[in-house]
């Protein structure tokens, strides 16, 4: 199978070559191919991803099209096969995630958002969600400067609502 | 040197934030995420959060002090009926399971531990309020379960799976009215061609 490249363009002018079949892992390119307002000649302007975040991106999909391929190509792989391939996809994921920063993170999520790639917004949650599990709220204000905009009146409110603790 | 601009958790956009606190536990949203901020503490009242409820309290020390009930009363009560599923890693009352069970008619998934002295009834009764469930996981010892009475009231009962301590393994004599010990799991149509 052939594959179609298309052009990408970022917020900060930078171009982008992908697959399109990479490509259609977001929503919103996979609409645009559809109703054809793709040109072969043209980048697809985003205006809300930069060239950092739009590499990120990128790098997600190209990986993550090789393993729909694998899926349609091996349907009767076994099952020890099917456990082996998800762990390697967990384990490069795992990697991606560990080698950015929350800040990256975000934006990285916002750009997920903005072009509807399912996927790539669970597994950012899913991060940012393990950032928070077992830590005080004090230590999750700290890891993600975030403000405490309580009023004492709100505070107060906590403290009693805390009827579930003993003592 | 210009500081870039830093985004911050906090101006997500609130789908973005809930989808994020979805993934903690009921516990890790009231103890924490819901005091960390006022839009986080928004987001966590959202009835929306709270469809699926997994309950599981990390065991330390510091944790001895948590009342199970009460937190789950409170994950209860934030759903607002609209409760689909729940998972509570730790022994259950028979109050605490009629609590759940008279708010949550939509429950399509029941997960809990019961141990004596929860009366055989008291499980059966709060199932049968339940006309949707279609998965229930039941870790059980010193008790016997109704299994024929929880199939007859459930009649979307799907997967059935069960647990029961080695007492009970060691001790049971199986017959058509009990299933088989250990670990246990098949669809309740299966169960119930075979035994009725």
């Amino acid at each position: 199978m052939s594959s179609n490249m298309i052009m990408l363009k970022s917020s900060d002018g930078a171009s982008f070559e992908i697959e399109e079949a990479a490509a259609r892992k977001s929503k919103i390119i996979a609409n645009m191919i559809e109703v054809e307002c793709v040109d072969e000649d043209k980048a697809i302007p985003l205006q809300n991803v930069t060239g950092n975040i739009l590499a990120l991106v990128i790098e997600y999909c190209n990986k993550h099209i090789v393993d729909d391929d694998d899926d349609v190509a091996t349907e009767e792989a076994s099952e020890e096969e099917e456990e082996a391939k998800k762990k390697k996809v967990d384990d490069w994921e795992a990697e991606f995630m560990n080698s950015m920063s929350l800040e990256t993170m975000f934006e990285l999520l916002l750009a997920a958002n903005y072009l509807n790639i399912k996927s790539l917004i669970d597994l950012v949650c899913q991060t940012i969600a393990n950032n928070i599990k077992d830590k005080t709220p004090e230590e999750v204000r700290k890891i993600f400067s975030i403000e405490n905009d309580f009023t004492p009146e709100e505070e107060e409110e906590i403290r009693k609502e805390n009827a579930w603790a003993f003592g | 040197m210009k500081r870039k601009k830093q985004i911050n958790l906090e101006e997500l956009p609130p789908e973005l934030t809930s989808s994020i606190l979805l993934r903690l536990g009921a516990f890790e949203i009231l103890e924490t995420a819901q005091k960390v901020c006022r839009s986080w503490r928004r987001v966590c009242k959202d009835p929306s959060m709270w469809r699926k409820i997994n309950i599981q309290i990390p065991r330390n020390i510091e944790t001895l002090k948590y009342d199970t009930e009460v937190i789950c009363r409170n994950a209860v009560d934030r759903s607002q009926g609209g409760l689909l599923e729940i998972d509570i890693d730790g022994f259950v009352t028979g109050s605490l399971l009629t609590y759940i069970t008279d708010r949550s008619s939509y429950l399509r998934s029941l997960g809990l531990q019961v141990c004596y002295p929860m009366k055989r009834k008291v499980l059966v009764n709060a199932v049968s309020k339940l006309p949707l469930l279609e998965e229930l996981e039941v870790s059980y010892s010193w008790t016997k379960l109704n299994l024929k009475a929880i199939g007859y009231s459930c009649p979307h009962l799907k997967t059935l799976k069960l647990n029961c301590s080695s007492y009970e393994r060691s001790r049971r004599k199986f017959d058509a009215d009990t299933p088989p010990p250990a670990y246990w799991e098949q669809t309740n149509k299966h169960w119930l061609r075979r035994h009725s």
